[in-house]
């Protein structure tokens, strides 16, 4: 026996052939692999093995990972020969999709994919519509392969691909995400509505995604990029002067982000992170952030090891980049080219287009393109190329030297030298101060040269110089002309002959007796050579016509008998207009037949066959068109619209608020975010107790203010706390957002600058002591007649974000003028007795507002940023529109009172997840304490993220908090126990609904088009009386009210619809509900009994 | 995308065929082989040919063709890096890649190219991830399973936990004995210099090769005392870039086993680097003959490190007829299909300067070189920084053992080249 099984190639004997399927149809897993290895060795040595198909099917159960594995790749590889065979195995694959082994499930998907037989693309379809949701990154990543395999199988698929590549684009994993956009480019890459959103999201993950999934990355953006953003050449009117540099420097900075997630370097980088965001600001007002943010996040990957992600980068700065920071790339590619021969083949034909271009790119670095001795003929001739294109003043003594000692190097190839001939002339062509020393070069290279073959190089390139300005090279011309006898070559005698023709008029002497002396010897001539004495004489017959006659007549009467009959044509021709009097017509423009000007020949690099195709494409490499090849598009002319970019709807002022932010890594938030929750928390009940110890008198209104206060300080603490690794920047700017009644108070308490109002506005924050109250307090009476006005222009100043900021602003400010006045009154009084005599009404709608904007505030922001999807549909609405339903009456809860709403917000802890805020008020003048969620009686299918404790929750306050319920997509109560220190009370939480789905954006004829497809069972109509009476925006508010639904914009009148899509269940169907104003009411989705549910509630709502 | 790999052994056998995409014939292959016969050289066929039907990009690499079919445009360079990345990690798994060892572990190789990719996209490509999953054969294994003792299988039924996490690059619960990390930094030295004995161009490349046998999640940092003369870097992608960027220190945490954290190029713009050793040719011809004296010797600055493997490669034009050449050192070896002379020096000895000597004499009525050849000359110096780099420190956290660290420095030829 034989420890290798390299046997199996050799002793493929007929016996054992027939073994095979003895040792298939085996029950022992041994000889189960060892059949299968003989099919493997079969293939593998070119032999069909297919006749076995029908054996190995069977196999395909087995429980041996290994003969599985084998057994798959067999049939995947004759699955297209054999389909009838290959339908028996679907059943066994569509088993394992549900299979717990996450590797099991993806190689079943994988496989069941590969078959490539039409019939079963339906089937494929599903399968791979499960596993976009499988849980494991691992299976989706297949799912999105197996996207582009049924779409090569079945183009007919397209929409329902397109819809799975949507889903697949959301995914945050990394893993899943190169593949996702490997299929977006496969299946429909053009539909750049499924990129929009996420493009933000992409471009922060790509340094995290693996490299060829940084490869598939890059090439869409840079696609993108030429789609939808303005072409940065336009926006660069003046150049950029010295502090480019720095910038740069802060760049490359601010790329590391994303890579691990490193803390250490959190701080620091943040620093300079926001610092160079607003240098950035300033000197690159127009590029668009986005714009900005795709090139600064993209830089870094030119460290990669993978030269296909340099090249890839390379190309996305050529084609996107502002010019300044295209040379930037330039020595990562010349890094790359010292790889391995095939690399550095490609990366130099890339690089030769880039050249004609981009000069500037590789200045300074033409040492690198010089050749080597281990170069190939293909790579060298690529490098020539390049260096002619490289050559300036400061470095043409350099290359021209290096240009001669391949000239004279041996051991080349002759094509090599030929090429650089080739090279020395297109330098001269392109640098008329270089001409006359690479003319000299040649010439000496013709008069010394033994090579022939370099001789006629030379002569060629010579002559074609020679045309550029004939005038200012007679002596050239006269120079070849001595060496002609010298000169072998067939090409070289045609050039220098044709060179006599075409200027003999600079050198009307010598023409007539080089034409003589060539008569001697026209027998021995070669074709080419003959050819062009024929012109000569031709020439020399209509310009001399006394001396050169019987010349002439004499060539015309050697070709008359040549061999060639290329010859003899001509000569006849020639006779027969200008020696005879048969076509008068022609003879008279004979002049203008044999002597016409030509063109003199451009110069022009070989790579231009490819520079028409887009750089780092397999057309590019080949100059030709491919198959598949996607053209980059040209900049747009108008100004794009940024907005696109936006996670479904979210105003722009948010955005821009959150830029910095948006460009953390996803991961980082996430955690960020449940460290803020906990470190909220805390602070929270610190606060509350310094607090409390800090009040002396306790009594009623006292509590309440003390209250009010903590609230508010635990309000800034979140701010501060979660920004704490963030910069100092985003803190302020979030804390802007949030908190515009501090503002109004910043504005009140100083007049000063924004900046020193900011400073005061972070220390207050920072500490709440009573010192920094009083000295606030103080200047607050400087200023107090001021105030008034100036809360009022801080209204009118900020701008109006949302609405519900606007909102929020005006009952602070309300809130805060009697707090003014009062120190205006009380000048002596400290901020104990000022707190004292605050009167509780004053303080009240305070707390209340700090309440319901911690729906919104720092969390809800947030989230929105880093879900670009964000369940935002509540922001159509009014936050504090959204039902308020009670979940415990403080009857029942021993004084705990608990509301709970909706908030649409999208839950981090997933999709499914529905966010209920819960507002738990404590009505009893006792404090309580531990609030919590105890025992969860939750039926199957469900989920519940429990809030962090609440630890203290003093009297008459109000504290909201956030759980997330996962209803399974049914409509059925989350059951759990309310645990305070003073008891447990079980509470049911039933959700409507309207609220067990996600909004779903769609256009109308998208919308048609998914309610054309539910009908029948899916459809569920009600009548209501009907609606006509009521205005399109009540109609509207109070669907959405109802549902956690988009209004579909529509242009038919009178009919409302709205789409969403089911939040819990396993299909995630789309719901769509129609209203018209007759009153009926449609609702259709394949979860049937949902959409009936939303319906009936819409009905009962309207009844109302 | 991909649509096929094939494996083609160094006579144009094809030994493995892998369809991504459906099925292809392999005659595609045959075209390959036609064009690679037709060229003086296999290296001379472009890494890119196109075929009536198919375009085939190919990487060349120990002898073998390692040829991907594809139909579509595709990015070229994707191409060729995942080929390459296949070569290597065949290599790991068999610690050879050849004919043979292909042959022998085709089974493995199939489940290897089966995982590597799919649907022509790059899917596991991490040799870590790789062999937790599919595990690499071992002459034990082998051994077992042809007495029937094992029936064990080399698949790993579970997906890898580190697979998913965010340092996916690393095994988990990696174990040693012996916990040891090897580095080795190894520069080489592309030069030419011309006629007169001036440097055209000089750059120092170096490369850091980790051999990683720690157990747990070790945390590494390197640092240098000079890592000013490391001008241009790209990395593992487990080395923190921030990091780097700040402190210029190289802080990671390994993969298991051997793997390349970093290859470098050498800031050489501010002074020339010193070589190492001279080769003064002389190789000049009248006529039909020539005559030829090649010097060889260490310069001064090495520190007391010998060079050696020294070999001076001499591609002399093919219209040499007969030498009469000889050596004070070493072996020459003339051979007469290429006209290629092989001068093993080995160790370039203190005493005296190694010199090849002698005549050559040209087919007569062919022409006379105006200039000799280019000389490529091979050569290692170990424990020899050419560019002077100079670890600082490599220290550890993360576990609490305390590691033995090895570190090696060799410094390399090239492309070393002289024209004479």
């Amino acid at each position: 026996m034989s420890l290798s099984d390299a046997h199996y190639f050799e002793e493929m004997g007929v016996k054992k052939y027939e073994e095979i399927r003895r040792l298939l149809d085996s029950r022992e897993k041994k000889d189960k692999l060892e059949g299968m290895k003989r099919l493997m060795a079969m293939i593998s040595i070119g032999r069909d093995a297919s006749n076995y198909y029908p054996d190995v099917v069977k196999n395909v159960v087995s429980d041996s990972l290994e003969v599985k594995k084998l057994v798959y790749q067999f049939l995947i590889h004759y699955a297209e020969l054999k389909s009838n065979e290959a339908l028996l195995t679907i059943n066994t694959f569509q088993k394992d999709l549900s299979d717990t082994n996450q590797l099991i499930r993806s190689s079943a998907l994988r496989v069941m994919t590969s078959i490539r037989v039409a019939l079963i693309a339906q089937l494929q379809v599903m399968a791979i519509k499960q596993c976009v949701r499988d849980s494991s990154p691992y299976v989706r990543k297949a799912a999105a392969h197996a996207v582009a395999k049924v779409f090569a199988l079945d183009p007919d698929q397209g929409e329902a691909l397109k819809e799975l590549i949507q889903g697949l684009l959301q995914d945050n994993s990394t893993m899943v995400l190169g593949s996702a956009v490997a299929a977006f480019n496969e299946v429909c890459p053009d539909n750049w509505d499924l990129i929009h959103p996420n493009f933000r999201k992409m471009v922060r993950l790509c340094a995290d995604t693996d490299e060829w999934g940084q490869i598939m990355l890059l090439n869409m953006f840079t696609r993108y990029g030429r789609k939808f953003f303005l072409d940065p050449s336009t926006l660069e009117k003046e150049p950029k002067d010295t502090n480019d540099d720095g910038e740069k420097k802060k760049k490359k900075k601010k790329k590391k982000k994303a890579f691990y997630s490193d803390d250490e370097s959190s701080k620091s980088s943040s620093s300079s992170e926001s610092e160079s965001s607003s240098e950035d600001e300033d000197e690159e007002p127009e590029l668009d952030p986005d714009h900005a943010m795709l090139l600064s996040s993209t830089l870094p990957l030119l460290r990669s090891r993978n030269a296909g992600v340099v090249m890839s980068v390379a190309t996305l700065f050529h084609y996107l980049a502002p010019r300044a920071q295209v040379a930037k790339v330039g020595k990562s590619l010349v890094r790359v080219l010292k790889n391995n021969r095939e690399t550095q083949y490609l990366v130099l034909k890339n690089i030769a287009t880039l050249v004609l271009s981009r000069p500037e790119m590789f200045d300074g670095s033409a040492k690198e393109f010089f050749l080597r001795a281990h170069d190939s003929t293909a790579s060298a001739l690529l490098k020539l190329e390049v260096l002619s294109q490289l050559v300036n003043e400061s470095n043409s003594q350099l290359i021209m030297r290096e240009f001669n000692a391949y000239i004279k190097d041996t051991s080349r190839d002759t094509v090599l030298i030929a090429a650089t001939i080739q090279a020395i002339g297109r330098v001269a062509a392109w640098h008329p101060s270089l001409t006359d020393t690479c003319l000299r070069g040649l010439m000496t290279l013709i008069s010394n040269s033994k090579n022939e073959q370099m001789v006629a190089e030379s002569v060629v390139v010579v002559r074609a110089l020679v045309q550029q300005a004939p005038e200012q090279r007679v002596r050239i011309i006269k120079q070849l002309i001595k060496r002609l006898e010298n000169i072998k070559a067939a090409p070289a005698r045609a050039s220098v002959i044709w060179m006599v023709g075409a200027y003999h008029n600079l050198i009307p002497q010598v023409a007539p007796d080089v034409l003589r002396e060539l008569l001697k010897v026209f027998k021995t001539e070669s074709t080419q050579v003959k050819l062009q004495i024929l012109n000569l004489s031709c020439r020399l017959f209509l310009t001399e016509p006394d001396t050169c006659t019987p010349m002439f007549v004499y060539v015309l009467d050697m070709s008359r008998y040549d061999t060639d009959f290329d010859i003899r044509d001509r000569a006849r021709m020639m006779r027969t207009i200008l020696l005879t009097d048969k076509c008068d017509k022609l003879k008279e423009k004979a002049s203008q037949i044999f002597l016409g000007e030509r063109k003199a020949p451009e110069f022009y690099a070989p790579s231009r066959d490819s520079e028409s195709f887009s750089l780092n494409s397999l057309s590019h490499a080949v100059s030709h068109h491919v198959a598949g090849y996607i053209e980059i598009p040209d900049f747009p002319e108008d100004v794009p619209d940024g907005s696109i970019r936006d996670p479904i709807i979210s105003s722009s002022s948010e955005r821009s608020d959150n830029k910095t932010s948006s460009k953390k890594d996803e991961k980082r938030m996430k955690r960020e975010v449940s460290d803020f929750y906990k470190e909220s928390d805390s602070s929270g009940s610190e606060d509350d107790s310094s607090d409390s110890s800090d009040g002396k008198g306790s009594s009623d209104s006292d509590s309440d203010s003390d209250s009010s206060s903590s609230s508010d300080d635990s309000d800034s603490s979140k701010g501060s706390s979660s920004d704490s690794d963030d910069s100092a920047r985003e803190k302020k700017a979030s804390q802007k957002k949030k908190a515009s009644a501090k503002k109004a108070k910043q504005e009140e308490s100083s007049s000063d600058t924004d900046s020193d109002s900011d400073d005061s506005d972070s220390d207050s924050d920072s500490d709440s002591s009573t010192e920094r109250r009083k000295k606030k307090q103080e200047e607050a009476k400087k200023k107090a007649k001021a105030a008034e006005q100036k809360a009022a222009a801080a209204k009118k100043d900020a701008p109006p974000p949302s609405k519900n900021k606007s909102k929020e602003e005006k009952p602070k400010a309300k809130a805060q003028e009697p707090v003014a006045s009062l120190i205006d009154l009380g000048d002596q009084q400290g901020v104990s007795s000022l707190l004292d005599t605050s009167t509780p009404s004053s303080a009240k709608p305070l707390t209340l507002q700090v309440e319901t904007s911690g729906g919104i505030s720092p969390q809800g922001s947030k989230q929105a940023a880093a879900t670009p999807t964000g369940k935002a549909a509540a922001s159509m609405l009014d936050k504090d529109k959204l039902l308020v339903h009670n979940l415990l009456h403080f009857a029942n809860g021993g004084g705990l009172n608990v509301e709970y709403c909706f908030t649409r917000e999208e839950s981090m802890y997933g999709v499914g997840m529905n966010t209920v805020k819960l507002s738990l008020h404590n009505t009893t003048n006792v404090l309580m304490q531990n609030v919590r969620i105890g025992d969860k009686r939750l039926e199957a299918g469900m989920e519940l993220e429990p809030f962090s404790d609440v630890a203290l929750l003093p009297a008459s306050s109000t504290n909201s908090v956030k759980i997330h319920i996962n209803f399974g997509g049914k409509m059925r109560s989350a059951k759990f126990d309310l645990v305070t220190d003073k008891g447990t009370y079980p509470v049911a939480l039933t959700p409507s609904a309207g609220e067990l789905v996600n909004p779903l954006l769609l256009s109308e004829p998208e919308f048609d088009e998914l309610a054309k497809g539910l009908r029948g069972m899916h459809e569920c109509k009600l009548t209501l009386p009907p609606v006509d009476d009521k205005p399109a925006e009540e109609i509207r508010e109070k669907v959405l009210l109802l549902c956690n639904m988009y209004p579909v914009d529509s242009q038919t009148e009178g009919i409302y619809k709205f789409a969403g899509r089911d939040l819990g269940g396993e299909a995630k169907n789309v719901v769509l509900v129609a209203l018209d104003v007759q009153g009926t009411l449609v609702g259709r989705s394949e979860s049937t009994l949902l959409s009936r549910q939303i319906v009936k509630e819409l009905k009962d709502a309207f009844l109302k | 995308m991909i649509n096929s790999i094939f494996v083609m052994s160094p006579t144009g056998e094809v030994i493995i065929e892998k369809h991504y995409r459906g099925y292809i014939s392999r005659t595609c292959c045959e075209l390959f082989w036609n064009e690679v016969q037709q060229a003086s050289n296999p290296s001379e066929v472009k890494p890119v040919m196109v075929t009536p039907k198919y375009y085939v990009i190919h990487v060349q690499r120990y002898g073998m063709f390692f040829i991907a079919v594809v139909q579509r445009d595709v990015i070229p360079l994707l191409v060729t890096e995942f080929l390459h990345r296949v070569v290597d990690v065949f290599r790991d798994y068999f610690n050879e890649v050849s004919e043979e060892s292909i042959k022998e572990n085709f089974i493995t190789v199939y489940q290897i190219m089966d995982e590597m990719m799919d649907n022509g996209i790059p899917m596991t490509t991490e040799p870590n991830v790789l062999k937790t999953m599919i595990v690499p054969p071992t002459i034990l294994g082998r051994v077992a399973t042809s007495m029937g003792v094992s029936d064990k299988s080399n698949l790993n039924s579970d997906l890898p936990e580190g697979m998913l996490s965010s340092i996916w690059w690393r095994r988990k619960g990696v174990k040693y004995t012996n916990n040891e990390i090897y580095l080795d930094i190894i520069e080489e030295i592309d030069c030419s210099i011309d006629t007169n004995g001036l440097m055209v161009t000089c750059d120092v490349s170096g490369e850091v090769l980790v051999n990683c046998k720690l157990s747990g999640m070790p945390d590494m940092t390197l640092s240098f005392t000079n890592p000013s003369i490391i001008d241009d870097v790209n990395f593992h992608p487990c080395v923190r870039l921030s990091r780097y960027e700040r402190d210029q220190v190289m802080s990671f945490v390994p993969p298991d086993g051997k793997f390349k954290l970093a290859s470098y190029s050498v800031n050489t713009t501010g002074q020339a680097v010193t070589l190492p050793l001279y080769v003064k040719p002389q190789i000049h011809f009248s006529g039909t003959s020539g005559r030829v004296n090649v010097m060889v010797g260490p310069k001064s600055n090495l520190a007391g490190r010998t060079i050696e493997d020294v070999v001076i490669t001499i591609p002399f034009t093919k219209n040499i007829a007969t030498n009469n050449l000889s050596v004070n050192h070493g072996t020459a070896h003339f051979d007469d299909a290429s006209k290629v002379l092989r001068w093993e020096i080995g160790k370039v000895p203190k005493e005296k300067s190694p010199c090849l000597n002698g005549s050559v004499s040209l087919v007569p009525g062919t022409e006379t070189p105006e200039s000799g050849p280019t000389i490529l000359v091979d050569f290692k110096i170990v424990m020899f920084s050419a560019s002077g780099l100079k670890i600082d420190a490599l220290t550890m956290s993360g576990e609490r053992y305390k590691p033995y660290k090895g570190v090696r420095f060799v410094t390399k030829a090239g492309r070393f080249q002289v024209r004479s």
